[in-house]
């Protein structure tokens, strides 16, 4: 646990902010570009924005027939349809009705019309050719879509901002109260930090995302609350130490961070251990591999900047924060001196 | 605390952890039911969102749209009456058979069938799903499909509880029926349409009597609040003391909503209550509200002949048949790496942090099911966001125990510093995080206010737990000889300074 007592973080900060700010520039600059010329600042899905889908409609009322789930031949062709065109859905869905079923693939509104209508045609045919031959199957159609999404996610996107500038007040001003002006700056910082940089890391990934986003974007926000409340009382407990407060600003951060590095670290490094092992589990079931990236990838994009951010990051600009706040503390003290004399 | 006594108390917990455990993960069949009734347990009732179980979605056709099966279904019958007509009178359009005479004006019909998804997707919303879309499909335009969470539990979604299934597939199927009413709301003096005439007088527009519509539920009554404007209030008591006697209807359209209003009394209050049913009491709020909002949609959705009825598709999640299950293993992993972590670091005093991760287990899985909220996948990370505070809490409280016990201080004395001293940084975390879990849960709307629920469960369930591990620590340790090894501890100080 002598890691960063070693490496002494809190006098490397302008090498963190610089790796920072590139990431977070990075991200902000992909995103707006993409903002204008593809699908959106993130690659948005369903949940908020149109998508092209192609659905199979099938009728099997004569169950009689083969006895043979009609899904699978039907999937198959479709698979197969996709490939050959050279288009991948990133969610595939399907049910059953009274009289039949449906089976939708759904492809961002950047997926080829012509592909999309090649693999269409291709799958009408083939349908027509392998399915009806076998029996039971009376009927099907494949037509291609674009859908807009009207709300879905949207409401959430904008409710989970608002929640996140609320919880970002709400710490900074507890901690006002609780710790120190410059340690609820520190805090601030760290949410700021954290939430750009999970911003950023997503738009820079280009993986389809959905409302999950803005359910891990709180999370940053909470985990980093959680973070900070370790790493400032400790700061806050060394700073009341007599032996400690003898040693320097990054001194004593650096063991402060050192302290709690283990719950800053340790707690998002089990959370993305979660979402690591989700992942494997559910890849054996899951219908598209997409489906099951986009949550992984939000969370794992998390927890991994609120164990960077909390336990690296924030201690190492903390550290110069209160530098500056002592000196002016001190200028202050000094020039109310020279005042009173 | 004597040994004896010790001894009870842990042994009547773990017996009580131990049943309830039972209860929360097993499921099976009923003895003596001859296999009719099953038991299924908390675990598996509690409601999932529709990453897990997946969604229910209805395609909506307007009047003179329908599916190309129901097409089929009559134009493929040779002896259907209504073959001929249906060859005559429909088209293909892009995947479904649309009227000629809708195509005639195209552009219109298509505008107005975006306009009535805007107002669905709005109404769809305020029912405060944890996930649905609304979509209108561009290519041909002519049909909105309608996309909300099963809200099954496994024992639904598996068929193991048949009855639930059904109940929440009708449940839905007659949200999306009764949010999808169109037309005008109106005082009619007949529960039938054809057979009634409006009450309000021409010029009115009965939607303007009121300012607003809410729903409102308190100890089990489940009531559509209707406020009345001061030129409402005056108008309806005109239009009820006009007439002797008899029931008016309020109507949303065409159909009946079962609000009733008694003829001949004028109303005393500028507040009207109605108690339909409780599935319904939300659904007309919400409809009423949206029309009263100017939310009216114009076409009538799937009430063509052939496509009669709104077709509710349950279909699997895009994560597989078997999400459910490989979230509970790997949340299940989870835990037992933090109780290894914590018997490696603590010793017996990690079995005490093991037991009181298993009761914080067990509050939450039977709060969400006794709640009802849905649980998602980011449901389950903020549940073990959750589980990491209590976890760190502990810790963190048992590193500063550690300490004391290293300056020299009996295990006694050396918890009551320990907890002392990290007092109000437990108590900070928590009221922070509480804090936070309220704005989710009040502010965020879905998926991520449902989490804000869990979390404050959580958050709850991780300080009184914190506090439940002092409390086991004192009874546990009390049948230990060494209370120190009993944690994991040395005290270093102590026997350097006695070996000098």
């Amino acid at each position: 646990m002598q890691t960063l007592n070693n490496l002494k973080l809190s006098s490397k900060m302008h090498l963190l902010i610089i790796i920072s700010s590139i990431i977070i520039a990075l991200g902000l600059a992909v995103g707006t570009v993409c903002h204008f010329v593809a699908n959106g600042f993130f690659n948005y899905s369903d949940d908020f924005a149109s998508y092209k889908s192609v659905t199979v409609s099938y009728e099997d009322i004569d169950f009689s027939g083969s006895g043979k789930d009609p899904l699978e031949p039907i999937a198959e062709i479709c698979e197969k349809a996709f490939k050959d065109a050279g288009v991948a859905s990133y969610i595939t869905e399907n049910g059953d009705t009274t009289t039949g079923g449906r089976i939708e693939y759904r492809f961002t509104t950047v997926a080829s019309d012509e592909k999309l209508a090649a693999a269409v045609e291709a799958i009408n045919a083939e349908i027509k050719k392998e399915v009806l031959s076998e029996g039971g199957i009376q009927f099907s159609y494949a037509s291609l879509h674009t859908a807009e999404t009207l709300l879905g996610g949207g409401k959430a996107i904008s409710m989970a901002a608002i929640t996140i500038a609320c919880a970002v007040a709400l710490h900074f001003v507890y901690f006002i109260i609780r710790f120190r002006l410059n340690m609820a700056l520190g805090a601030l910082l760290a949410d700021v930090h954290n939430f750009s940089l999970y911003i950023a890391l997503l738009a820079l990934c280009r993986v389809p995302l959905g409302s999950t986003i803005a359910t891990f974007a709180v999370l940053t926000v909470l985990i980093t609350i959680i973070g900070t409340c370790f790493l400032f009382d400790r700061v806050r407990k060394n700073c009341k130490d007599d032996n400690l407060k003898k040693l320097s600003v990054f001194e004593l951060t650096d063991k402060s961070a050192n302290e709690s590095l283990l719950i800053n670290t340790v707690m998002p490094a089990c959370l993305a251990a979660l979402s690591v092992v989700l992942f494997v589990l559910l890849s054996i079931s899951s219908l598209s591999p997409l489906a099951i990236l986009a949550p992984v990838l939000c969370s794992l994009v998390a927890f991994v900047t609120c164990a960077y951010g909390t336990a690296i990051f924030t201690p190492a600009v903390y550290s110069h924060i209160k530098l500056v706040g002592d000196a002016m503390h001190k200028k202050s003290v000094d020039k109310a001196k020279i005042l009173s004399k | 605390m004597g040994k004896v006594k010790s001894a009870i108390i842990t042994a009547l917990l773990l017996a009580a952890i131990l049943v309830l455990s039972l209860f929360a993960t097993i499921s099976c069949d009923v003895p003596g039911t001859n296999n009719v009734s099953r038991y299924n347990s908390f675990i598996s009732s509690i409601n999932l969102g529709s990453d897990l179980t997946g969604e229910a979605y209805a395609l909506l056709y307007p009047e003179g749209v329908i599916s190309v099966s129901d097409y089929n279904l009559v134009a493929n019958d040779e002896g259907s009456e209504d073959r001929e007509e249906y060859i005559e009178k429909y088209v293909l359009r892009e995947g479904v058979y649309v009227e000629k005479d809708k195509l005639e004006n195209e552009d219109e019909f298509v505008a107005s069938i975006a306009e009535d998804a805007k107002v669905i997707s709005k109404r769809f919303g305020d029912k405060g799903y944890s996930k649905y879309s609304v979509s209108v499909e561009n290519e041909c335009k002519f049909v909105i499909r309608v996309a909300v969470p099963t809200n099954f539990s496994y024992a639904a979604y598996k068929d193991y509880d048949s009855g639930s299934r059904s109940t929440k597939l009708t449940e839905i199927s007659n949200t999306v029926q009764v949010l999808t009413i169109n037309g005008i709301m109106s005082l009619r003096d007949n529960t039938e349409y054809d057979n009634s005439n409006s009450l309000i007088n021409i010029n009115d527009d009965f939607a303007d009597f009121f300012s607003s519509v809410s729903y409102n539920q308190f100890a089990g009554q489940h009531a559509v609040q209707m406020n009345l404007t001061d030129e409402g209030f005056e108008k309806i008591n005109k239009v009820l003391t006009s007439a002797s006697e008899g029931t008016a209807y309020i109507f949303a359209g065409e159909q009946s909503l079962g609000l009733t209003i008694e003829l001949g009394t004028a109303l005393e209050a500028k507040t009207m209550y109605f108690t339909p049913s409780a599935s319904s009491a939300s659904d007309f709020s919400i409809v009423l509200s949206s029309i009263i909002g100017g939310g009216v949609i114009t076409n009538s959705y799937n009430t063509d002949s052939a496509g009669s009825g709104t077709v509710l598709i349950a279909s699997t999640s895009a994560f597989g048949d078997y999400a459910a299950i490989y979230l509970l293993v790997a949340v299940l992993l989870i835990i037992i790496a933090q109780i290894v972590l914590s018997v490696i670091k603590y010793k017996t005093l990690g079995w005490v942090n093991a037991i009181i991760t298993v009761i914080y287990a067990l509050v939450i899985v039977t709060s969400l099911m006794l709640i009802g909220t849905q649980l998602t996948i980011a449901g389950a990370f903020t549940a073990v966001l959750g589980l990491a505070l209590l976890t760190f809490s502990n810790f963190y409280v048992f590193e500063a125990v550690r300490q004391q016990t290293k300056l020299g201080r009996v295990i006694s004395a050396s918890i009551k510093t320990g907890y002392k001293n990290r007092l109000f940084t437990i108590l900070d975390l928590h009221i922070v995080v509480l804090v936070v879990s309220i704005l989710m849960a009040l502010i965020c709307v879905g998926e991520l206010a449902a989490c804000g629920l869990i979390l404050f469960i959580a958050t709850i369930a991780s300080y009184s737990l914190y506090w439940f591990t002092r409390f086991m620590w004192y009874v546990i340790s009390s049948l230990a000889k060494d209370k120190v090894a009993f944690c994991g501890y040395s005290r270093e100080v102590f026997e350097n300074a006695n070996a000098e």
